[in-house]
């Protein structure tokens, strides 16, 4: 490339990244009126090559096995969700027993699109969606926070972003353990030995009340330490989640 | 061989809009390739990337991801060129 027009491209494009950089800055909602229809470009052309396969082929038994698995994971979760509730509906009778409201969006790029763990999606602060409040996948699986939001998207920030701490408890008996993200949806925890997990055992998230995030998929033990290591396998797989409920 | 300009422009324009299509890893590849043509090219890829996804916290993947691919591709376009003289 001659020094003439590398000069005018390196102008060029930093003069966008100017533009884009203070478009983010100071009116997000207008870069992403602008994104959002490059990443729904993206999901249609996804829509399409899936839709393209023919029912006897290997890849569309391969999405319908998917898709099942998805369906039963959240099916698990809920199953879950619901014992879990009724549990401690039951220890704390008279309780608050009325759903809890919120907002339905649609997931405009996730990993691995994303670089981070996050979800962009449709919806913002004029749906009522605030930081900090908790997105929910399907079966009611938690999955993260808002971490940033304007007036038409938001940011979730993945509870499995890698280095990411949250509280949480494991097993019938709810024993309170540290989750730590491990990035692309798993968690790692470490417990004492003594303390009895098993393989399969579900693991909730502490707060208003426990919500199953997923269950405990193996147990590291290393004779010469007093802890376990547990590798946490997650309900909802944030590779393919479409939409999620914010929580109000 | 001399690469046609269309090319070039094509790949920088992928690569573009892989950041929205595209897995990241693909993405960085294309950046790569974006940075033999023009190397600041994977720098502004990174940047934007970064602005249409940094969720707030940690590192700028994209920004740091994206100049140092700048700086591979410029020293391979270094070499390539002393090599040809």
């Amino acid at each position: 490339m001659s020094t003439g027009i590398a000069g005018i491209t390196a102008g060029v494009l930093t003069l966008t990244i100017l533009i884009i950089l203070l478009l983010r800055l100071f009116v997000p909602s207008v870069l992403g009126f602008i994104s959002k229809p490059f990443w729904s470009v993206g999901e249609a052309l996804t829509n399409m090559v899936h839709g393209t396969a023919t029912t006897d082929s290997k890849v569309s038994l391969v999405l319908t096995r998917d898709q099942l698995t998805q369906e039963n994971a959240a099916l698990r979760a809920e199953n879950t969700a619901l014992l879990a509730k009724t549990a401690d509906l039951t220890k704390l009778l008279g309780g608050r027993t009325e759903p809890e409201k919120g907002v339905v969006a649609n997931v405009l790029a996730r990993p691995p699109v994303a670089p981070y763990d996050v979800l962009i999606i449709d919806q913002g602060t004029n749906a009522g969606v605030q930081i900090g409040a908790q997105a929910r996948g399907t079966g009611g699986t938690p999955i993260g926070t808002v971490g940033q939001a304007d007036s038409n998207q938001s940011r979730i920030t993945l509870y499995s972003t890698h280095g990411i701490q949250s509280n949480a408890w494991v097993g019938d008996t709810r024993i309170p353990i540290t989750l730590t993200g491990a990035g692309a949806g798993a968690f790692t925890a470490s417990l004492p030995k003594e303390a009895g997990i098993k393989v399969g055992d579900g693991v909730y998230l502490a707060g208003n009340g426990a919500f199953p995030v997923g269950t405990v998929a193996h147990i590291e033990a290393d004779p010469s330490s007093a802890s376990t290591e547990l590798d946490v396998r997650p309900y909802t797989n944030p590779f393919s989640s479409t939409w999620v409920t914010i929580a109000r | 061989m001399t690469i046609p300009r269309y090319a070039k422009v094509a790949v920088v324009v992928l690569s573009g809009l892989s950041l929205f299509w595209l897995p990241w890893g693909v993405t960085a590849v294309l950046m790569f390739c974006a940075a033999l043509v023009f190397p600041p090219a994977s720098l502004a890829l990174g940047i934007i990337a970064d602005v249409l996804y940094y969720p707030g916290t940690g590192y700028l993947i994209g920004t740091l991801t994206g100049a140092i691919l700048a700086i591979i591709a410029a020293l391979v376009r270094h070499f390539v060129k002393t090599r040809i003289m």
